[in-house]
């Protein structure tokens, strides 16, 4: 009972703590990450490039959107 | 002196006494007066309530650990200059933005729920995250240099950490407090990039007026006339702080 009523503190604290760091944080990391990301694409929940980057590399999905577009009419153009 | 001019402007048409650009002021902006005095009074409040529970966490807590990482987490805000404080909340406070995408991403909230605090509360959310460690570095201060003795003797009586910190604690810390709040007031009164980067829209505050006055028309009567106004809000504050502190003064010369 005692143990279990202690971990329940600590977990609370732990999230009070958490939230806290949140909402110290967040703003500031949302700053360093919009200034370094090309776009933010909405359903995604980091920025693209900066995405991929980290995922070590690959193409970035407004290149492919691009990609995808030039084809597309070349082969109309076709 | 440039205070002196400001208020002369403000009072003065031609060199004559004249009313006529508070009537102005009054006219076209009575409610980014009103809206303004709501703000910084609700910030203010609520800065407090976040400086005395923080506070009080870092003084009476017996969990090491939790002050060593409330210590350090706190004071990062102090740093942060207003302009760039309204542009992380721009961006953190949006409907697409970190918080909403975060709390989506948690399951707390459906896409469909999000919504823009991008109006009155993002500047109340923004004054409070900005100057809310400013009041809990001058309260904490206090708090930590009282006589433990006398925090101790009501835990050993029975007190509870809460009834400590609002019957014990409170009591002795309160003119650092009250200066430290009026400082804050006085300090989102004078604002102007926190408003204007977080809600653009009507109503906003006075600084905003005062510069859409000056940039747009250069009506700097008018400007001056809302500065005064906003003078009154500052000393109405100091008048405040003052009384109290004298109260203070003569019962302790009692």
């Amino acid at each position: 009972m005692t143990l279990a009523r202690s971990l329940s503190g600590t977990a609370m604290k732990v999230v009070g703590l958490g939230l806290f760091a949140f909402f110290i944080f967040g703003p500031l990391m949302n700053l360093v990450l919009w200034s370094v990301a090309e776009r933010w694409y909405t359903p995604v929940q980091a920025a693209g490039d900066l995405w991929h980057a980290l995922l070590g590399g690959g193409v970035p999905p407004h290149r492919r959107c691009h990609d995808l577009a030039r084809n597309e009419c070349l082969d109309r153009a076709c | 002196m440039a205070a002196g001019f400001s208020l002369y402007a403000a009072f003065t048409k031609d060199g004559a006494f004249t009313l006529q650009h508070f009537a102005k002021a009054f006219e076209l902006y009575s409610t980014d007066i009103l809206f303004t005095l709501v703000i910084v009074l609700l910030s203010t409040v609520l800065i407090a309530a976040v400086a005395i529970a923080i506070s009080g966490l870092l003084t009476l807590s017996e969990t090491p650990w939790l002050i060593a990482i409330l210590k350090q987490l706190y004071r990062w805000p102090l740093f942060i200059p207003f302009i760039v404080a309204g542009q992380c909340m721009r961006t953190f406070l949006a409907k697409n933005g970190l918080m909403n995408n975060t709390f989506v991403s948690m399951g707390i909230l459906d896409p469909s729920q999000t919504m823009s605090f991008l109006d009155w509360r993002g500047i109340v959310i923004t004054f409070v995250w900005k100057q809310a460690p400013f009041v809990i570095l001058m309260l904490a201060g206090a708090m930590a240099s009282i006589d433990r003795s006398t925090i101790e003797a009501a835990r050993n009586l029975g007190a509870s950490r809460f009834r400590s910190l609002f019957e014990i604690v409170l009591p002795q810390v309160t003119q650092t407090l009250l200066v430290a709040l009026v400082l804050s007031f006085v300090t989102m009164l004078s604002v102007l990039s926190v408003p204007m980067m977080v809600a653009g829209s009507q109503p906003t505050m006075l600084t905003v007026d005062m510069a859409f006055r000056i940039n747009a028309y250069g009506d700097y009567p008018t400007a001056n006339a809302l500065g005064v106004i906003s003078y009154g809000f500052t000393a109405i504050a100091a008048w405040i702080y003052l009384r109290h502190n004298l109260a203070q003064h003569s019962e302790a010369g009692k």
